[in-house]
């Protein structure tokens, strides 16, 4: 390493985070590789390398000889005034090379507020900020959930992948070499690519006002609609032998082994419980192997079980019983990310935390039965009891609890629900925990996201939103409770990027102009930068028709607009949706549509007999 | 069985933290399945101990671990599976058994030598140093203000003069829990007392560590 470069990293925030040569990285000869890819994702080292997504990609696409993969996260704000003074381009960890030079960026859009760092590493990566001004490659692709309402970064993004991105990659990659060996025009590969199931490319899509929003319609041979893409069995599909280990670590920094792939409880506020339908499992035989590899190239000592729903996947006790045991003569140990709320779950959890004993999260989202049947989280008082009942028994003491304010029909009946609970939590802990519990509340604010049946529903006002925390303050007070917040102008800012039209990439680019980068962050997030939107677009507070246009109405998810509609009118009259994995289809569409079966292991069904 | 291991930490890796440097190492052990002790209690750790943390930014020829194994096996073929499983610029130099009685690294670091770079800018730079190696004390007052005097904390001075626009030092100086010298220190005394003739941040490269010092000779860890 030369003094200029040592010098420059010495003068930056954690510079561990651009220097790379991690293990298990891969470094291909750009003059042996065909086909290029920058996978970038719009946040810090540290919250992208956590990302299980850009690992089965990197891989996938690296497995290839002719193509390569490399990796570019998000600039802190030391670094990113650095490279500018010095005049120099964002570039990836891998070659160093600027992301002009690539045949493909490809974002990660996990979260809309990361969407003005998405403008941001275009432009220091050397790329025209909007797709109309580039003559030639790279092209600019973007998946992941936010791509299911591409629209407020449609006049930035040149395709977007719509559902499993693994299932697209590789003849995406082989049409562009296709392309390129040709010497096709930008505009004639884009027309080729607009054909392509899955792939979105805006540039061939005219915008209509109709009602509140702006609504494309395509041109030419442009597809009307955009099927998303499964994998249509998950137990075969890729998954990589090896992960990168970063030297620091990532948030979540562990061998993550992905046991299922969707979740029909059917949560209605639920963005993912609807756009990664069916659920697919893999089975326990296929986990070990992978678990085995996966230990053996990293050298991990944790294992972590990723679904939406883990304690779900059919096969879960035997699972845990096996990765909670076979390495532990290793110090490997194991962990769980999402607890259903009951007492089987919390045994789960014991069996798993045989030595630490850190936190327990549940989620029952409201406070009251009724509210709980509006949004159709298929918990009771009685499982959050018993669950809580089960935990302190067995020796934990600190709970977390997760509820949202602003749930449609919310009163504030529900808001002081949500005292009664966590104060009956509390209580429980007090006769049963070993020491003195402590309840941590985490309250988000309710934002209706597309593709949900909540879609057409209004975010509440932020006067309204403040009061009722206020509330629930007032009825929280005391040291055992620890009192999160997450709401005020940034979940706005969520709701209106959430469900924005094409019209909105002006906002987002004008945002970025001066000077918005990382507004997920809270002490990063100035709404003075997007002051314009955030004072507009009263549509957000109102109530949608079920009729009214909807901007990303073109992508389908594979879930019926009219199954969506149905859970709308149902969560109105607080009537419960059962889960259908066990074959009682209620007709959401998504088997038939997307030609893909819900696999789980204790039998191969078809849910969807509609 | 207890084992001692020598390695590097050179190029991009000065960047690491003590604590991103022990994580690579127990990533790397558990690759290469070297069967560590782990304590016990509540969460269970391997019993692993290194000497004297080094800063951000600086590397080394010479950063060493203590490490409780649960079975005897060979250096040499520790040393071969280790080796491959480590970052090159983290190479295995030297590995050896040592006896329980042997006092931990932390306790018995008594010294280090350190290589420092810095730029200069500006002329007569060695009659400067000349000077300044000369004076009786090195006074410094360091971040937090407090005072000390650095030539205290010297066992051994070179000036190696300048080469491509680099002032280079070799020091030999007390490390360790009781007097210990930080280079950052000496390069911002130097920085200050040159008038930024000789520019700081240095860059720093540690290149042995040893026990002894007072009334015994110095012994560097490896001849151990």
């Amino acid at each position: 390493m030369n003094w200029d470069k040592w010098q420059e990293l010495m003068e930056v925030e954690r510079p561990i985070r651009y220097v790379g040569l991690e293990w298990n990285q891969i470094k291909k000869d750009p003059q042996q590789v065909k086909v290029s890819w920058a996978l970038s994702f719009p946040d810090v080292y540290e919250v992208g390398m956590s990302h299980l997504g850009l690992k089965i990609l990197y891989y996938l696409i690296n497995s290839h000889p002719d193509y390569a993969a490399e990796r570019v996260f998000a600039p802190w704000r030391d670094r990113e005034e650095q490279l500018r003074k010095k005049g120099r381009l964002l570039h990836t960890l891998e070659s160093d090379r600027p992301l002009r030079d690539f045949d493909m960026v490809g974002f990660s859009l996990q979260y809309e507020l990361s969407y003005s760092n998405v403008l941001n590493m275009l432009e220091m990566g050397g790329i025209p900020i909007r797709a109309e001004e580039r003559k030639a490659f790279p092209l600019v692709v973007a998946g992941g959930p936010n791509a299911f309402n591409p629209e407020p970064l449609a006049d930035f993004i040149d395709c977007f992948f719509i559902g499993e991105s693994e299932e697209m990659v590789e003849s995406f990659s082989a049409e562009v070499l296709q392309a390129k060996e040709a010497g096709w025009s930008r505009e004639k590969l884009l027309e080729s690519l607009g054909k392509v199931p899955g792939i979105y490319v805006p540039a061939l899509y005219s915008i209509e006002k109709k009602g509140n929003f702006f609504c494309p319609l395509p041109s030419g041979d442009a597809q009307g609609k955009i099927e998303k893409q499964v994998v249509r069995n998950l137990e075969e599909s890729f998954f990589p032998e090896k992960f990168i280990v970063p030297f620091t670590p990532a948030v979540h920094d562990r061998v993550t082994l992905e046991i299922a792939r969707g979740c029909t409880r059917g949560c209605r506020f639920c963005q993912a419980g609807m756009i990664y339908r069916p659920v697919r499992e893999r089975s326990l035989e296929k986990l070990k192997c992978q678990a085995d590899d996966l230990l053996a190239a990293t050298g991990y000592d944790e294992i972590s079980l990723l679904s939406l729903s883990t304690t779900d996947h059919s096969q879960i006790v035997p699972l845990v019983n096996y990765f909670s045991r076979a390495y532990s003569d290793l110090g490997v140990g194991l962990s769980l990310p999402s607890l259903r709320i009951d007492a089987f779950s919390v045994g789960l959890a014991q069996e798993v935390q045989r030595v630490k004993k850190t936190g327990l999260t549940f989620a029952p989202e409201a406070g009251t039965q009724r509210l709980r049947n509006v949004i159709n989280k298929g918990v009771s008082q009685d499982n959050l009891l018993e669950a809580a009942q089960a935990a302190f028994r067995s020796g934990w003491t600190a709970i977390k609890l997760y509820f949202m304010i602003g749930l449609p029909t919310e009163t504030d009946e529900d808001v002081r629900g949500i005292a009664d609970l966590t104060w009956q939590v509390w209580e429980i802990g007090k006769k049963l925990a070993p020491r003195r519990p402590k309840i941590t509340v985490s309250v988000a604010t309710f934002v209706p996201k597309p593709h949900t049946p909540f879609q057409w529903d209004p975010l509440l006002s932020l006067p309204e939103v403040e009061r009722r925390q206020k509330l629930l303050r007032s009825l929280l007070r005391g040291k055992q409770f620890n009192l999160n917040w997450h709401g005020g102008e940034s979940s706005k800012l969520e709701a209106l990027l959430a469900r924005g039209d094409r019209k909105m990439g002006g906002d987002v680019y004008r945002a970025w102009k001066q000077g918005a980068r990382f507004d997920g962050w809270s002490e990063e997030f100035n709404p003075d930068f997007w002051q314009e939107l955030l004072s507009g677009n009263e549509w957000v507070h109102q109530k949608l028709s079920a009729t009214e246009p909807l901007p990303w109405d073109h992508i389908l998810s594979g879930v019926e607009k009219d199954f969506l509609q149905k859970e709308r009118v149902k969560s109105e009259q607080a009537e419960k949706t059962l889960d259908c994995r066990e074959g009682n289809c209620h007709g959401c569409g998504c088997c038939g549509n997307l030609k893909a079966m819900v696999e789980v292991f204790g039998g191969k069904k078809n849910a969807d007999q509609s | 069985m207890r084992i001692r291991v020598k390695h590097l930490k050179l190029g991009e890796l000065v960047f690491l933290s003590q604590l991103d440097m022990v994580n690579t190492i127990l990533h790397a052990l558990r690759r290469a399945r070297i069967p560590f002790a782990l304590s016990e209690g509540f969460s269970p750790k391997p019993k692993i101990s290194y000497g004297l943390p080094l800063p951000v930014g600086a590397g080394s020829l010479a950063e060493y671990f203590d490490l409780i194994l649960e079975k005897r096996m060979d250096l040499e073929e520790i040393r071969e599976i280790l080796s491959k499983q480590v970052p090159s610029l983290m190479g295995i130099r030297g590995i050896w058994e040592i006896s329980p009685g042997v006092p931990a690294l932390q306790a018995a670091v008594s010294a280090a030598e350190y290589y420092i770079w810095q730029k200069v800018s500006g002329s007569d730079i060695d009659n400067f140093v000349e000077k300044f190696s000369n004076q009786e004390n090195w006074d410094y007052v360091d971040r937090k203000g407090r005072k000390k005097d650095l030539k205290e904390l010297i066992f051994n001075f070179d000036y190696l003069g300048i080469k491509q626009g680099l002032a280079g030092f070799k020091i030999t100086a007390a490390a360790g829990s009781k007097k210990n010298f930080r280079p950052a220190d000496f390069c911002d005394l130097i920085r200050t007392n040159s008038k930024g003739k000789i520019e700081a941040p240095g860059r720093i490269l540690r290149c042995e560590l040893y026990s002894g010092g007072e009334n015994e000779p110095l012994t560097p860890f490896s001849g151990g």
